[in-house]
């Protein structure tokens, strides 16, 4: 018979990193998208002042956090939740759904079809913030790869395609 | 339309891809930090809780990995009582030192009945496994198959040292059929574990007036039809590669068939086709469970039914041909189904799936004196011993009830 065996289960810190940096990008990309994206904009205005909202994976992160400040600026406000008073908590249930994420394997509707996702807070403002990250990643990413990130492509202008998309990545990169 | 009724099922079930990455959430959702891995034999020598392990990384958790359970199942511990006594004593011992606060069984009704076990004795102390009432939630219980088990596992039922605990608490809190934990079953396990859930899903779906239950039956009898059609065109597939290609399909459907299927057997009901089919596997030990309990099934519902199962056709076999079948005509082509099913079966197996009774090594008069039988009489106890009778000659010929026995 064998003997009993404890085990503590460890880390995955390559994936940790990768989705890191992934958050870091689409937080900062949000902020970008507010300032150029009309539609983004109007969604944030929907929300109450100081609304803070984080996306991440249970029960510790990664975490990208995004919130309005007093005056109604979209800002990021990093990765650390403690920090910050948060309204809206929306979550993978794992790391590892989090990485199939954002490897696109699975895109957001798939995701919370499959019982990956859960929300704490209002749901319409939920609703609200998967509709933002999808136009941020339609903006980040390149067309056939967004393709597997978001439920429908959606049919945009030219200047949405060209010139704001370059805004977007423009003010994600040196963020603000 | 039904309007008395009541039905309850505690089990969460979650299936698919990744579905064991969830764990840790549902775990924590339920209050638990620390869970025992109790595995079967077969679980633990093909090393399944590293998956487990793999997928509580970044968890925080702990988890504690028990040796795997004395074989046989709890169920027939006729033959080892003391080593399932000492196992269960064991690890009492060694969750209440560690701090464990759940339990994970990994494997089949042999790991899923000592979790229920162990959970009765760290939950209410071990004494109450000498026989007592659970009126009180348990510890966490998590289930994990790997296969298909014509024993369900998910009951709310257990026997232990013959023994027998029924109670809504003893069902798993949670039932993850993730395809990565199974282990491939053979043709006959397949056959079997889809007989028995398609038996049982009709008896339910065709006789209970339960809407609920109806809905899970309807929802078992079409995962394990589907199966078996397939099954027939496919049983003598001689590559090799494509056969365990099909099997892999099929067990992914019966295992998902097979946890509903313990949904259904708690109900106040007693269920005809399981507790004849348990009597005479048990006796014949020749043809198993869930074979017999299709030989009986379409004398059940001619006997039992009264005409009144037609929705049962849907389930099935499926929407396209319901929809040409007429109303009036739906009873008695379900019947037909079933039998149709089961003659195929005989063709492919070469005889080895039985389609009567008298197949299956029982004479007239033996059935006529089960159907006396005192035994029999206290299971079945809301139906007659005349319709007993009736049941039994005809699926011991096979024939009809309709027609006249020859």
């Amino acid at each position: 018979m064998e003997a009993f065996a404890e085990i503590k289960p460890g880390k995955r810190y390559l994936t940790r990193i990768y989705l890191g940096i992934m958050l870091w990008f689409v937080g900062r990309a949000v902020q970008a998208a507010a300032k150029v994206d009309k539609e983004v904009a109007k969604e944030f205005e929907n929300m109450p002042d100081e609304y803070t909202f984080c996306l991440g994976a249970f029960p510790n992160g990664p975490y990208m956090i995004v919130g309005k400040d007093a005056i109604g600026r979209v800002r990021y406000k990093g990765g650390n939740p403690d920090k910050h008073d948060i309204h809206l908590e929306m979550g993978l249930k794992s790391l590892g759904n989090l990485f199939t994420m954002f490897t696109f394997r699975e895109s957001t509707p798939v995701a919370n079809a499959r019982d990956r996702l859960f929300v704490c807070g209002d749901v319409p403002n939920a609703c609200a913030c998967v509709r933002v990250l999808d136009i941020v990643q339609v903006y980040l990413l390149p067309k056939p790869i967004a393709k597997l990130a978001i439920k429908r492509y959606p049919r945009w202008s030219f200047k949405r395609h060209t010139l704001d998309r370059a805004l977007v990545l423009i003010r994600t990169l040196i963020g603000f | 339309m039904t309007t008395h009724f009541s039905f309850l099922c505690r089990t969460k079930t979650s299936a698919g891809t990744n579905a064991l990455e969830h764990l840790p959430f549902e775990l924590s959702g339920m209050g638990a930090k620390k869970p025992m891995v109790i595995q079967d034999a077969a679980s633990r020598k093909l090393k399944r809780h590293k998956c487990l392990i793999r997928a509580f990384k970044d968890s925080g958790m702990t988890l504690g990995i028990a040796p795997a359970v004395p074989e046989p199942a709890l169920s027939g511990s006729k033959k080892k009582p003391e080593a399932t006594a000492q196992f269960i004593r064991d690890m009492y011992a060694t969750y209440r030192e560690k701090g464990y606060d759940a339990i994970i069984a990994v494997g089949k009704a042999a790991a899923a009945d000592m979790a229920k076990a162990l959970n009765i004795a760290v939950t209410l102390g071990p004494d109450a496994l000498k026989g007592t009432d659970i009126t009180a939630p348990l510890n966490p219980l998590i289930y994990i198959p790997t296969g298909v088990d014509t024993v369900t596992a998910t009951a709310a039922s257990v026997t232990f040292n013959r023994k027998a605990f029924t109670s809504p608490y003893l069902a798993p809190d949670q039932a993850v059929i993730d395809p990565a934990m199974l282990i491939p079953d053979d043709r006959d396990s397949l056959l079997d574990a889809a007989l028995f859930c398609l038996a049982l899903g009709c008896e339910v779906h065709a006789l209970s007036g339960n809407p609920p239950a109806r809905a899970y039956a309807a929802a078992l009898v079409e995962l394990a039809a589907v199966p078996l059609a397939q099954m027939i065109g496919s049983y003598s597939e001689s590559n090799l590669k494509l056969r365990k290609k099909a099997e892999a399909g099929w067990q992914k459907q019966l295992v998902q068939a097979a946890v509903i299927s313990g949904y259904l057997t708690d109900g106040s009901r007693p269920l005809l086709t399981l507790a004849l089919g348990r009597e005479i596997s048990g006796d014949s030990g020749r043809v198993s469970l869930g074979m017999i309990m299709t030989v009986l099934l379409p004398a059940v519902l001619e006997t039992l039914g009264r005409d009144r199962f037609g929705s049962l056709l849907l389930p099935l076999s499926g929407m396209e041909r319901f929809s040409t079948v007429p109303v009036s005509q739906q009873p008695v082509t379900a019947v037909q189904t079933i039998r149709g099913l089961l003659n195929g079966l005989h063709a492919v197996t070469g005889g080895h799936t039985p389609r009567t009774l008298a197949e299956a090594g029982w004479q007239r008069d033996a059935l006529t004196a089960l159907a006396a039988d005192e035994n029999i009489q206290n299971i079945t106890r809301d139906t007659a011993q005349d319709v007993l009778k009736c049941i039994l000659t005809h699926a011991c010929d096979g024939s009809p009830v309709t027609a006249p026995l020859g």
